[in-house]
């Protein structure tokens, strides 16, 4: 139960912090930059939670296993390799984080284009990704509302309690 | 220490794909076209009889990688169409997936299961 609500907490958090960082001219590029390294670090927790699920179906994948597993497998595998690669593209065409490092790279358009690319990439599946946990999302999110309903019914409680007292 | 090892898979992997991403970058194997190539962009953008204008330098400004300030380097309210956009996209991919898996959940559970 608490392991749901961290990785619940976490992915939204996640979730924010992609919305944010595909907006550079929202943000800026200098927060766009940053929370781009930021996302890379929550990723690599992100898969250490999901380790446990992550060995077993991998070492199930060309055994005993369902298709849908296998589909969620592929799938997570594209997203990592799409997100890896628009981390590393706008690592080498950083403009801010890098030189505030001490380190500057050569322009590079291609490196412009691939970073664009993957990005597109990056959304595309993660829209699959999302679909595919859909329900334990609409869960979660219909927990805290059923759980609001029963707290607010017990704050007024002692109210009504009171109310019959005097 | 587990997690460490962990970590250091995670990142050794996400190594292995940059260096591949490169390699095939080196072997022009990327789907990007030879418009954004290194070689013709800088072609492109200060050709051997000095800089063209209108290509990547509009009238009476510099040419991009001499250029002060970037489109994105400033915050701006406006450029939260961008976000709303990616949460549109990613909005609709999802609403498209949830529609199908219900549809085939629907017609899995309507049609009749074999006698064994």
């Amino acid at each position: 139960m608490k392991q749901n609500w961290r990785n619940f907490l976490i992915d939204g958090a996640m979730f924010i912090a992609f919305l944010v960082a595909t907006a550079p001219r929202f943000s800026g590029l200098t927060i766009h930059e940053w929370l781009g390294l930021a996302l890379a670090a929550t990723i690599i927790t992100h898969l250490l939670l999901h380790w446990n699920w992550i060995v077993t179906v991998g070492k199930r994948f060309f055994a005993k296993t369902t298709w849908r597993s296998r589909l969620n497998y592929l799938l997570n595998a594209i997203l990592f390799i799409a997100f890896t690669v628009t981390v590393a593209t706008g690592i080498f065409i950083s403009r801010e984080a890098l030189p505030m490092l001490g380190l500057t790279m050569t322009r590079d358009r291609a490196l412009e284009v691939l970073h664009h690319q993957a990005s597109d990439l990056t959304v595309l599946v993660l829209g699959l990704h999302i679909a595919i946990h859909w329900s334990w999302i609409a869960g979660m999110i219909r927990r805290i509302f059923s759980r609001r309903k029963p707290q607010a019914r017990a704050t007024m409680t002692p109210a009504r309690l009171e109310e019959v007292n005097q | 220490m587990k997690i460490i090892g962990r970590i250091l898979i995670i990142l050794g992997v996400a190594w292995l794909i940059v260096m591949g991403m490169n390699w095939l970058r080196t072997e022009n194997v990327l789907p990007t076209d030879q418009f954004a190539t290194t070689e013709g962009f800088r072609e492109r953008e200060r050709p051997r009889g000095g800089i063209r204008e209108g290509i990547f330098s509009a009238e009476g400004r510099p040419p991009f990688g001499e250029r002060d300030g970037h489109p994105g380097e400033t915050p701006s309210l406006a450029g939260a169409t961008e976000m709303v956009g990616t949460l549109a996209k990613l909005g609709i991919i999802t609403m498209i997936v949830v529609a199908i898996d219900l549809i085939l959940k629907f017609f899995n559970r309507r049609r009749p299961k074999p006698a064994t």
